[in-house]
C-alpha cells in the first residue's frame, strides 16, 4: 500500500503555477514527470533509444498543446496519454523492425551493479504479453487505480483486474521456476 | 467477502480501498500475510521497473523544444510578414484601382447636372440679356462681352454652392457651360467621362466646366467665356 501511496503523490505533483509563462509551466513538467515518463516508454517499447525518442515527441506535442492542460494535476496521466498515441502511431509504421528481443544491456543500463533478482525481475516483466505489462506498469509506476487504467486503456475495470491478477501470477511462476533453475545449476 | 474473493482483488489491486477488502484484511491474518506478500513483490517490482534514465533526459528535452519553438515562431514570423505584404499589395492594388477608376467628385457632379438638364432638350430658344447677366452675377460673374447665342441660363447647387448652367451655341451644336464658384480643381483637365466630351478648368473663384457634341472646339469655348466674364472675388 506504501508504495501505491507514493506513486499517487507523484501523480498530483504541483507542476507549476498557472499564473507562471508557458515556457515555465512547460519547464516544470519535464523537470517532475521526464523519468518517469522514460520508465514507462522504455517499457512500452522496450528500447532505450526508441523510449527517448517517445520521451521527446510527446514533450514536443505537449508544449503545443500546453494551453489545453487546464489541471496541472492530470498532468502525468495527459502526457501518459500522448506517450501511448506516439508509441501506437510509432508502433503502427515500423512494426516489423521492432520485433526483436532486448539486448541485457537494455535491462542493466548504466548501472554495472543491478542485482541479479533485480535484472531477473526486468526479464520476466520485458517477456510478459503487452496486454498484461501495460496495465501492471501503470498501475506499479503509475500509482493509478484499475478504475483509471480502464480509462487509460479503453478497457472495462473488470477486464483491468483480470489482467493485473494474470501479469502477477504469470510474474510470480515465471520468477518461480527460474529460482528453481538457479537453485538447480546450483546443486 | 471470502479469502478467495480476497486474494482474487489483492493480486489485481493489492492497494485496494475498498471497505470488504480491508475488513477482510484485518479480520484474516492469512490473508493479510498473503497481501503483504503481494506488496512486498510489488515493491520488488518497481524497484526493477526503475531503470536509469539517461543523463540530462530533461535538459535536452528542453533543449529539443527550445528548437522547436523558435522555428515555430521564425514560421509565424514569416508568416505575419507575407500577410503584411499581402495586405500591403492588397491596398496598393485598391489604391492603384481607385486612382485609375475613380471618378473625381466634381467631374460626377458635373456628369449629373447634365443628365438633369440635357442641352438637347433645352438647346431651343434664346434668353434674354437680362437673364444672362442675372444668373452669371448671381454666381459671382459680371458679364463684359458677348458669348454667343444662349438658349439656356439658370441656378443650381452643388455642396450649397450656388452654381450656374448655361447652354450655349457652339459651332457643332449645343454646348453646356457650368459655372462652379467655390468648387475648386487642382487644373485644368478633361472630364471623366467615356460618352461625354467636355473639359473642367479653373476660374479664380473656382471652376468651370464645358460639355459639347465630339468634336466641339471646347476650348474655344473656353477663351470665350474668359474673354466675356470676369469673376469678382
Amino acid at each position: 500500500m506504501e508504495i501505491h501511496e507514493k506513486c499517487k503523490q507523484n501523480t498530483a505533483f504541483p507542476v507549476s503555477n498557472r499564473v507562471g509563462s508557458k515556457q515555465t509551466r512547460f519547464e516544470a513538467l519535464v523537470y517532475a514527470l521526464s523519468a518517469d515518463l522514460y520508465r514507462y516508454a522504455f517499457w512500452l517499447c522496450r528500447d532505450r533509444g526508441h523510449a527517448e525518442e517517445l520521451v521527446q515527441e510527446t514533450f514536443l506535442r505537449a508544449w503545443r498543446s500546453l494551453d489545453a492542460l487546464r489541471d496541472d494535476k492530470a498532468a502525468k496521466g495527459w502526457l501518459i496519454t500522448i506517450l501511448r498515441r506516439e508509441h501506437a502511431r510509432w508502433y503502427e509504421r515500423y512494426r516489423p523492425e521492432i520485433e526483436h528481443g532486448l539486448e541485457p544491456d537494455d535491462l542493466a543500463g548504466k548501472s554495472d551493479s543491478v542485482p541479479a533478482d533485480t535484472l531477473a525481475v526486468r526479464r520476466t516483466i520485458a517477456d510478459l504479453g503487452a496486454e498484461y505489462r501495460e496495465p501492471l506498469l501503470l498501475q506499479v509506476l503509475g500509482g493509478y487505480t484499475c478504475e483509471e487504467i480502464a480509462n487509460f486503456l479503453g478497457l472495462s475495470k473488470g477486464a483491468v483486474m483480470t489482467r493485473l491478477f494474470r501479469a502477477r501470477q504469470k510474474l510470480r511462476s515465471a520468477l518461480e521456476s527460474e529460482n528453481d533453475a538457479t537453485v538447480n545449476h546450483q546443486l | 467477502m471470502n479469502c478467495l474473493e480476497f486474494r482474487r482483488i489483492c493480486l489485481a489491486e493489492p492497494g485496494s480501498q475498498d471497505n470488504d477488502y480491508l475488513r477482510h484484511q484485518q479480520e484474516c491474518p492469512r490473508c493479510a500475510e498473503h497481501a503483504a506478500n503481494v506488496i512486498h513483490g510489488d515493491k520488488q517490482l518497481a524497484k526493477a521497473l526503475r531503470i536509469d534514465v539517461p543523463d540530462n533526459l530533461a535538459s535536452r528535452i528542453i533543449l529539443r523544444q527550445s528548437i522547436f519553438s523558435g522555428r515555430a515562431q521564425r514560421r509565424k514570423a514569416r508568416r505575419m510578414y507575407a500577410l503584411a505584404a499581402g495586405v500591403l499589395l492588397a491596398i496598393g492594388l485598391a489604391g492603384g484601382w481607385f486612382i485609375v477608376n475613380h471618378v473625381p467628385e466634381v467631374d460626377e457632379a458635373v456628369i449629373a447636372r447634365i443628365n438633369a438638364v440635357p442641352a438637347s432638350r433645352v438647346a431651343k430658344g434664346q434668353i434674354s440679356n437680362a437673364e444672362l447677366i442675372r444668373v452669371i452675377r448671381t454666381v459671382g460673374g459680371e458679364l463684359n462681352g458677348e458669348i454667343g447665342r444662349v438658349h439656356y441660363a439658370s441656378i443650381y447647387y452643388v455642396r450649397e454652392n450656388q452654381c450656374g448652367q448655361l447652354i450655349v451655341q457652339g459651332a457643332v451644336g449645343p454646348v453646356t457651360i457650368l459655372l462652379m464658384p467655390g468648387v475648386y480643381i487642382d487644373g485644368a483637365r478633361d472630364l471623366y467621362s467615356r460618352e461625354l466630351n467636355g473639359i473642367v478648368v479653373p476660374t479664380i473663384t473656382g471652376s468651370m466646366a464645358i460639355v459639347g457634341e465630339p468634336g466641339e472646339p471646347l476650348h474655344d469655348m473656353e477663351q470665350r467665356m474668359r474673354a466675356a466674364v470676369t469673376w469678382q472675388l
